[in-house]
């Protein structure tokens, strides 16, 4: 009985290992396909890829709504590009703009984020992380955060199929130019500004546990665009509650490792203009496009009037050295 | 560890190795270490109720059979019932009852002295017990002798596939092949993995993938229009035969493996054509439970009453299989309606039965599928309540159902939800050939060993490539 199974169970091992190599390499050549086909509706692929201009957004689903790329681009005279991506947070992101600084030096990245961001991960976004996994291979960086964060992943990894999990008819559809109704300009993706209830406001109390991983990983990229040249803008798009993220210990760690690396911070997260006015956001948590439009305006002079502030800094430090 | 963890693959292969090479004799201890490790791997402490549990039901079933009298036989058995129940009562009932007292008392003007105690559930709870209970049951009734050895007894009430989730196994199948195991040979673990296979697709393909686009709807109902709840309730039942189906064939699969028989739980229930049709093929073993431990003895008790005496012993079985899923008015408005459609049945089943005959119905293909879709329409109506936030929340589901039409909700997850709708059409595919076409498309049974090991490949690279490898849980964990 057992030499049978034994021989048999080879036999298909050998049969599972053919039709997962074979498959991944299908996979690959589907996903190159659908990049080079459709790159605006493969942010993460176009992300970890190929992005190349001189502002790039990063960020979750708020960053994906809320920075307007043209009005950036009129604005600051550079080619703009949003990489926000719905669902992915801090681990997520860390990844992409370590394998965009690995390949491209952009000028500026825009990093949209929560002032809670050095709490510790919530677990959606440690499984979400699993959506890199065709960058398994390719990017160290993702996969040391992988074998950390989940240690059985490494194993289960070495499965060409599995890396692909989930991704596959996203590949077909967008290999075959299968139409998408999605209205896309430079990674942005605009919500309405009608047909639904606007929200109310609420009081919220932010999570407050600080998670030392987060902080490490933080430093690690602004090391990194510094070392490249790349201005790293941390910035807070608004949010229809009102937080008391003021008066968390993560808020204000964040804020001295932002001044100790010089990072600027532009806030606007319980920004008046907006808490005045639900009729700008879809949610809570998301502007509409009229709200993102507003808020990428007043954005781009909270930008203007720091970038004033920094020229006079230097001006003042120039001439007090010449002195 | 749960059956869909990276843990378990691991885990699995090593119990099935060491049970071949384990003397038939011991194999009920090493089992029984294997299932308390499984179970102690979740929470260590509750293993310490499933020992209680098995040591209450072999103390009182034993003093049962070494009883002088017919009284003190039922006082065991009362003893035994009262003292099995008495965890589940208070991890799954404590809060609501008390709360109820509470709030009772609290309109006289009253104080009630306890406490809330919101400590989770023991995972499986539900399901060792109604095992314990219908071992302690048949001993009493005398279709079967006490087990003897607490060791065999123990390997009943906690055996690692099926303490979590079923099926409610009974001890009138289990006990003898725990006794006296079969050798493991090529035959069993080949016909386990292929129904492991099969369980992990429905799993892992089917009730995960269409269970995020049911999730997505039902945890937002208030956002959602009547056409997407229409939806989203009538997928929710795949979701949960996927899910506990799927359950059920990873551990009768499981326990094939090791050489052990157990009883069937799914029968492809959607080609049901009534509703009493369609509790024969869904839950078997729950169904099997209530019926020959509450329904027939209630039935029986009622004879006289005739028609009567059937529809309160079936609205007492759904109201307690409704409070068995949970103690919320939900769940007894989900236990009420199953009662209703059975006894509309039972009173009509004559004259229907008739009508058939008359107009030569039971055999028209059109007539199949209309009771299929009217039996399927009926408890996927019902699931409302099962899957709904609250009763005023099923309530107004069902409200917006009938009045608020709208535009189908597929933005941002389109491609999550085509995923689960090809998964589905394959489920569908595989029972309807079993189901009326048996014998023919055969897949893992086919001869050919070119097609069956393709069917094998394939549905590992449609659980690799569609599968939510999450590790989720199973929905039936909650009950």
């Amino acid at each position: 009985m057992m030499k049978r199974f034994v021989l048999k169970g080879i036999l298909f091992l050998f049969l599972l290992v053919c039709m997962d190599l074979s498959g991944g390499y299908i996979f690959d050549f589907l996903r190159e396909t659908a990049l080079k086909k459709n790159p605006s509706k493969m942010t993460m692929e176009y992300a970890m890829e190929s992005v190349d201009q001189e502002v790039i957004v990063v960020g979750s689903s708020r960053a994906q709504r809320h920075y307007v790329p043209d009005i950036l681009q009129d604005s600051m005279g550079m080619t703009v590009y949003n990489i926000g991506k719905g669902g992915f947070y801090f681990l997520y992101q860390c990844c992409v703009v370590h394998e965009i600084l690995n390949r491209t030096n952009p000028k500026i990245i825009i990093w949209d984020m929560e002032p809670t961001l050095l709490s510790k991960p919530r677990p959606s976004e440690i499984s979400n992380l699993s959506y890199l996994g065709p960058y398994y291979d390719s990017s160290a960086y993702y996969r040391a955060i992988m074998e950390e964060m989940c240690p059985s992943e490494k194993y289960k990894m070495q499965s060409r199929l599995y890396r692909y999990n989930s991704h596959s008819l996203h590949y077909f559809s967008k290999s075959l130019a299968v139409k998408k109704n999605i209205k896309s300009v430079s990674g942005y993706i605009p919500l309405p500004v009608e047909g639904y209830e606007y929200p109310s406001l609420q009081e919220l109390q932010e999570a407050d546990s600080m998670w030392t991983e987060t902080e490490k990983r933080f430093v690690g990229i602004i090391r990194q665009c510094q070392q490249n040249n790349v201005r790293l803008i941390a910035s807070f798009s608004p949010k229809y509650v009102k937080s008391n993220y003021r008066e968390t210990q993560v808020y204000r760690r964040l804020c001295s490792l932002l001044e100790t690396h010089r990072v600027s911070l532009i806030d606007c997260y319980n920004e008046s203009d907006f808490l005045n006015d639900p009729t700008l956001f879809k949610d809570r948590v998301h502007l509409n496009d009229r709200g993102a439009r507003l808020f990428t305006t007043k954005w781009i002079e909270k930008y203007k009037a720091r970038q004033e502030e920094n020229s006079l800094a230097s001006a003042d430090r120039a001439a007090g050295e010449k002195g | 560890m749960v059956f869909t963890s990276f843990h378990f693959l691991l885990f699995f292969p090593l119990v099935v190795l060491f049970s071949w090479l384990c003397p038939k004799r011991f194999r009920y201890v090493y089992l029984l270490v294997v299932s308390y490790l499984f179970y102690a791997n979740i929470n260590a402490v509750y293993a310490l109720l499933l020992a209680g549990v098995t040591s209450v039901t072999y103390v009182c079933t034993r003093m049962m059979e070494s009883a002088k009298t017919e009284r003190l036989r039922t006082w065991w058995l009362r003893a035994d019932i009262v003292l099995v129940l008495c965890p589940l009562f208070f991890f799954k009932y404590y809060d609501v009852v008390n709360e109820g007292i509470g709030n009772l008392l609290a309109g006289c003007g009253l104080g009630w002295p306890l406490p809330q105690i919101s400590w989770l559930l023991p995972v499986g709870i539900s399901f060792y017990t109604f095992m314990a209970i219908g071992y302690a049951i048949d001993v009493y009734n005398e279709e079967l002798e006490a087990e003897k050895n607490i060791g065999v007894l123990g390997l009943f009430v906690s055996f690692f596939p099926l303490i979590l989730s079923g099926p409610i196994e009974r001890a009138g199948h289990m006990l003898p092949q725990f006794r006296n195991f079969k050798p493991i040979n090529y035959g069993h673990i080949t016909a386990g993995l292929k129904l492991m296979l099969w369980g992990y697709f429905m799993k892992l393909v089917v009730a995960d993938r269409l269970g995020i686009y049911v999730d997505t709807i039902f945890n937002n109902a208030a956002h959602h229009n009547g056409t997407s709840l229409a939806l989203a309730s009538l997928l929710y039942p795949f979701q949960m035969y996927g899910d506990l189906g799927g359950y059920s064939l990873i551990a009768i699969g499981t326990a094939k493996c090791l050489g052990l028989e157990v009883m069937q739980n799914f029968k492809r229930p959607f080609f049901a054509t009534s509703m009493s049709e369609f509790w024969r093929r869904w839950h078997i073993s729950l169904i099997k439970w209530l019926t020959d431990y509450i329904y027939t003895p209630l039935s029986f008790r009622y004879r006289r009453w005739g028609m009567a005496g059937i529809v309160v012993a079936l609205m007492a079985t759904f109201l307690i299989s409704g409070l068995w899923h949970g103690a919320t008015l939900m769940f007894i408005l989900w236990g009420v309606i199953q009662g209703i459609c059975l006894s509309i049945e039972a009173i009509t089943n004559k004259r229907r039965t008739e009508f058939e005959k008359k107009h030569g119905l039971g055999h028209r293909w059109w007539y199949i599928a209309l009771s299929c879709i009217v039996t399927f329409l009926l408890f996927a109506f019902s699931e409302i309540f099962g899957r709904a936030a609250s009763a005023s929340e099923a309530f107004e589901i069902i409200r917006k159902i009938f009045t608020e039409p709208g535009k189908l909700f597929v933005a941002d997850i389109e491609l999550i939800f085509a995923s689960g709708i090809i998964a589905l059409l394959i489920l569908f595919f595989k029972d309807f050939t079993d189901e009326y076409l048996p014998g023919k498309y055969l897949l893992y049974e086919n001869p050919h060993p070119v097609i069956r090991f393709s069917s094998y490949l394939l549905t590992i690279a449609l659980i690799l490539t569609l599968g939510v490898l999450t590790g989720g849980q199973f929905i039936y964990f909650q009950f």
